[in-house]
């Protein structure tokens, strides 16, 4: 713990971005609390700047882009996270299977990740992302279908390395079955890594999940997420420049908190098992 | 009584172990020797000693014995049984009576689980046992190790390494095995502890009537703990004897220069003593010397050496030596003797 309280007195933009992240976190959760509407249009009043009654103004149709921005804040970590799980479950499985089996099982699922990986995303997700129907579930699965590879490597080449420690080699050898082993004691071993990965993963997903809406192929109306505001405010850019800064920071100040959270998490967990093992 | 020490236990016939290596294309470049054309039999009740330098595959062969690794060719047959092609589910009663205790008692233990679970994995696999016995039987065989009862919910490391080496010891005693390898069991711990954990393998010997592989390159501790002992250079036996017998008329060259090596206490002692210092390096297992491994660095190789491979023959009762020129040495010995 220590050495995180180290690495925060020396990195002010971490401390920052992490105040930011945390506070995004809690307006995204506690926002069906608060007293207004994503949708509540009001023409008469559209366009307006920010004032006291609407913090970031008003939009094109009038409606309260404050309630907006955090509604949107709310799909787009919504999506980054259920993303970040789906990835991460299929990276960790691919990733211990692969490396625990070996053999032909783990030729098979390393070509298939080296496929994936060799496919542009973007165009493999865009494509994917037309013939499914358009809206937040396929969103969250056309993300962690694709971006679970870097896990499963990440994961298997510790399982490489694992398996050949003796407490693994003692579990094959008095009969635990397969499963159980990767459960009880390779997982918890690579723990540190996929907690690490997690926080990076979710900023991929948050990015992902922006520019999939920035092009249109994303959230559609009238839900919205940071990076359809961001699509919306191309239109109004002359006049209302903020529509495009409050969302497009967001994004950028949320993927940074989310890198920053990775490093200290590395730096809390990794001390901790080199302790575990050398003491 | 002496019928009974007799009988053997566990038995290897030409037992090899190979580990293939690949080059860049996944294609078999070469094989590590580790373990070529070993017969060996250990006997119920007995402690076999196993020594030789590091690499020379001694911990290869106790993994092999047990079926922790996979024989390349030969046979292994235990209480009479040939296990050699069991596989799986078939393994397991088979498991359970052979166990084995790690050298490194760091790596033995999952850092994740605390001392109950850790025992637990071992009790349950395969087999099951009722929750409600489960710690009665964890306490009772921690206490057997001399460690508290308390000890059960703590994590292997809050305790030191040999007290780790007892856990370790506590798990392979749970399944009441009949072999036990201790596999370089105290090269990793203080001489202050590995006299303890000796000590205590030589109690739990005697009341559970265990038979013991010992893997070990500390020469003195292995005189101490064994009846009989087998040395071992590039994956073959050169040498096996009864334990005194071997320490005080060594007849392989290589063993003589193994044992020369043992650091003797008193400096006037030692002066006297000629140390017999090999020449040469130890050739690399991926490519072993043709013929007796050990032709490269014997004093006493002929050419006949380099062309056949010895066979471990009798000498004298119980006395086994695997080298083509023995006569010759022996007989050139009693001369310089009686010079």
């Amino acid at each position: 713990m220590d050495s995180v309280f180290l690495v925060l007195k020396h990195d002010k933009a971490a401390v920052i971005s992490l105040i930011i992240l945390a506070v995004v976190i809690l307006l995204a959760l506690i926002a069906p609390l608060l007293p207004m509407d994503p949708n509540a249009t009001d023409v008469i009043n559209r366009l307006k700047s920010p004032s006291t009654s609407h913090f970031f103004g008003t939009d094109e149709v009038g409606r309260d882009y404050f309630a907006r921005v955090i509604y949107g804040g709310r799909v787009s970590l919504l999506v980054g996270f259920l993303a970040m799980l789906t990835s991460l479950t299929i990276g960790v499985a691919v990733g211990t299977i692969s490396g625990f089996c070996g053999g032909i099982i783990d030729t098979i699922l390393m070509r298939i990740v080296d496929i994936l990986h060799s496919i542009p995303w973007m165009i493999l997700v865009t494509v994917v992302s037309i013939f499914l129907k358009p809206g937040i579930q396929s969103i969250i699965l056309v993300i962690g279908l694709f971006t679970w590879m870097e896990i499963a490597r990440l994961v298997r080449a510790e399982t490489l390395s694992l398996k050949e420690r003796e407490f693994v080699l003692y579990a094959k050898f008095s009969g635990v079955r397969v499963f159980h082993i990767i459960l009880r004691h390779i997982i918890p071993s690579v723990f540190p890594t996929i907690i690490v990965s997690a926080t990076t993963s979710m900023a991929d997903a948050i990015m992902t999940e922006s520019s999939l809406s920035f092009l249109g192929v994303g959230i559609q109306q009238p839900m919205s997420s940071w990076g359809s505001l961001l699509q919306d405010a191309q239109g109004t850019m002359q006049n209302n420049f903020f529509m495009a800064l409050i969302p497009g920071l967001l994004i950028i100040i949320t993927i940074f908190g989310f890198n920053k959270l990775g490093n200290l998490l590395r730096v809390y967990v990794e001390p901790k098992v080199m302790n575990d093992e050398k003491e | 009584m002496d019928q009974n020490n007799h009988e053997i236990l566990l038995e290897a016939k030409n037992l090899c172990k190979y580990f293939p290596t690949k080059d860049f294309f996944g294609r078999k470049k070469a094989e590590v020797k580790a373990v070529d054309g070993i017969h060996l039999a250990i006997r119920k009740g007995e402690t076999f000693g196993l020594v030789g330098e590091s690499g020379c595959g001694k911990s290869t062969l106790g993994r092999t014995l047990i079926r922790m690794y996979e024989p390349t060719s030969g046979s292994i047959h235990f209480k009479g049984q040939d296990i050699t092609g069991w596989k799986g589910k078939k393994l397991l009663p088979i498991h359970k009576q052979m166990q084995i205790i790690f050298q490194d008692p760091y790596s033995a233990l999952d850092p994740h689980l605390n001392v109950k679970e850790i025992i637990k994995e071992s009790l349950t696999a395969g087999g099951n046992m009722p929750a409600s016995e489960m710690d009665g039987r964890i306490e009772e065989l921690l206490k057997r190790v001399g460690m508290k009862p308390d000890d059960m919910h703590k994590y292997a490391y809050e305790f030191s390494g040999g007290q780790r080496q007892r856990i370790g010891i506590a798990r392979a005693l749970s399944v009441e095995p009949e072999f036990l390898l201790c596999d370089e069991p105290i090269s990793a711990l203080d001489v202050s502890i590995q006299a303890q954990v000796v000590n205590m393998l030589e109690e739990l010997q005697e009341e559970m009537g265990l038979s013991y592989l010992f893997v070990a390159h500390d020469l003195s501790m292995v005189r101490h703990i064994s009846t009989r002992i087998g040395v071992m250079y590039l994956g073959r036996l050169v040498e096996v004897a009864d334990s005194d017998e071997l320490y005080e008329n060594p007849l392989h060259p290589y063993t003589k220069a193994l044992l020369s090596a043992i650091p003797i206490a008193d400096p006037k002692v030692a002066r006297i003593t000629n140390r017999v210092v090999l020449t040469g390096d130890l050739p690399s297992a991926m490519d072993v010397p043709s013929g007796c491994h050990f032709h490269t660095r014997c004093k006493y190789a002929e050419n006949g050496c380099k062309e056949s491979v010895p066979e471990l023959r009798e000498i004298s009762p119980g006395h086994y030596v695997s080298c083509s020129c023995i006569q010759g040495i022996m007989h050139n010995e009693s001369n310089t003797l009686e010079k």
